[in-house]
């Protein structure tokens, strides 16, 4: 007995719909997703309810849960964050008559409330007048 | 003489499976990179000790408590009812600032419910500061 011989099957007609879909996420990945830098210790951002979006300019702080505090991914003691920071509000100000970009806190959410308030105390005396506390929007139940 | 014609052969198309990998290891890049996290602020001005608010009036005060008490300028309410008090009291006293107190071991997203709270009520300016 003799079996036909099997038909042979151009590889490169079943695997087109898989590279069309693979296309497609890697599209949807590149498009909607921020790419994103972890940050050097972890923050939980506190759930709000405040519409406000943020802009992305301006250095930001991270606060951990356990106070530490670092600028821009470079952990740092609170006196050289304030000479940094004074620097900072230096170098901003001759700019023009727009006020410099706030700066934004990210805070962890169990980190207690008196460490918020040093760090916006600091910041105060180095003279920065408007902070922008980053939350992320409440998760619905 | 008859020549046979190979049968014209199908365009190759570019060897795919190298692409594949390509495609493939991009993606897993893209989704492990990418966040989605979509973030919002609450402006806050930092809390001025020498130079007070010009206004005649003290600010309303709302307090919390470590053991998770509110207390809206001497009545202590739940979270629920803050709004409601809030937007009345200023109701009655229009352009009062509202002070927002937190004990020194409140978590921070105790306060910043608080906040939104506060905010909500219309209250035009809101601080962050010590509790005493």
């Amino acid at each position: 007995m003799k079996f036909p011989a099997p038909e042979r099957r151009e590889v490169g007609e079943n695997l087109i719909p898989l590279i069309n879909i693979v296309f497609l996420l890697l599209i949807f990945f590149m498009v909607a997703g921020a790419l994103s830098s972890d940050d050097i210790f972890q923050v939980d951002p506190p759930d709000s309810t405040s519409p406000m979006e943020p802009d992305h300019e301006g250095p930001m702080i991270l606060l951990s849960r356990d106070g530490r505090l670092a600028v821009d991914d470079e952990p740092l003691e609170a006196t050289e964050l304030r000479s940094r920071l004074v620097a900072w509000v230096e170098g901003a100000e001759p700019i023009g008559a727009a006020a410099p970009p706030p700066i934004r806190i990210k805070a962890d959410q169990d980190a207690s409330a008196d460490r918020l308030l040093d760090l916006m105390e600091l910041l105060r005396e180095a003279g920065v007048e408007r902070v922008l506390l980053l939350t992320v929007p409440v998760k619905p139940d | 003489m008859r020549l046979e014609l190979p049968t014209p052969r199908r365009r190759q198309l570019i060897s795919l499976t190298p692409l594949i990998d390509v495609v493939f290891i991009l993606l897993i890049f893209f989704m492990l990179a990418s966040s989605f996290l979509d973030w919002r602020t609450i402006p806050l001005a930092t809390p001025s000790t020498n130079s007070r608010v010009t206004s005649d009036l003290t600010p309303l005060q709302v307090r919390i408590h470590l053991d998770g008490r509110l207390v809206f300028e001497g009545e202590a309410l739940e979270l629920g009812q803050l709004r409601a008090a809030v937007r009345g009291r200023l109701a009655d006293e229009p352009g009062r600032s509202v002070v927002v107190r937190p004990d020194d071991a409140v978590p921070l997203q105790r306060v910043v419910e608080v906040l939104d709270r506060v905010r909500d009520s219309g209250a035009g300016s809101v601080r962050l500061d010590r509790g005493e």
